[in-house]
């Protein structure tokens, strides 16, 4: 007789580039990776393929840095723009 | 640079005094602003991040913006709270079905 159980061959969840990464509104290099270099704008989740929760967390803290002064809002600090890509964009 | 630590000294005497317990305090380097910000007539370019770590009664956030607020020292004040460090359990992309997509389900 056959043994009902869960398929073995399936693959374990896709995790996003930040899962298990504590989002803070402190490190302005992580939150500059999903902005545009060109405009300061945030990107969407499209562009930068993380789960519902973290980009909710990344908008928060990125718009936090904005207001306290950490981040730059019209455009991506020089200092962080050789930074290794993280979101699909084609420029 | 005694002003930075006048500046501290004062702000936390006055969180002491009304009764806020002050945990630790961080200095986050100081460092050109990432916009010219105006405060009190003066356009500022640089300035220094300090953190302080506190535990008050929320009856403190709005008298204490008051007395940051009006001195001239502090550029930009603000209030977060303290983000708990909660067990990570980021289960990943779960694969969405095409008819959940498709439902009028918004969040």
């Amino acid at each position: 007789q056959p043994i009902q159980m869960e398929s073995p061959y399936k693959d374990p969840p896709k995790r996003c580039v930040l899962c298990g990464i504590n989002v803070d509104y402190k490190n302005v290099q992580l939150l500059s990776q999903f902005v545009s270099p060109y405009t300061g704008s945030i990107y969407g989740r499209h562009i930068t393929g993380l789960c519902n929760k973290k980009q909710k967390e990344i908008t928060k803290a990125i718009k936090r840095a904005h207001v306290f002064g950490f981040m730059p809002v019209m455009f991506k600090n020089p200092q962080f723009l050789t930074d290794p890509k993280l979101c699909n964009i084609k420029y | 640079k005694p002003e930075t630590a006048a500046v501290l000294k004062r702000t936390v005497e006055a969180l002491m005094e009304r009764g806020a317990i002050v945990r630790n305090l961080e200095n986050l380097g100081e460092r050109s602003l990432p916009y010219k910000i105006t405060k009190h007539k003066e356009r500022h370019k640089r300035g220094g991040y300090f953190l302080i770590d506190l535990e008050a009664p929320p009856s403190l956030v709005s008298p204490m913006m008051d007395h940051l607020g009006r001195d001239i020292d502090v550029i930009r004040r603000a209030f977060v709270k303290r983000p708990v460090a909660k067990a990570e359990e980021c289960s990943g992309i779960l694969p969405v079905s095409p008819e959940e997509k498709l439902s009028a389900k918004k969040n």
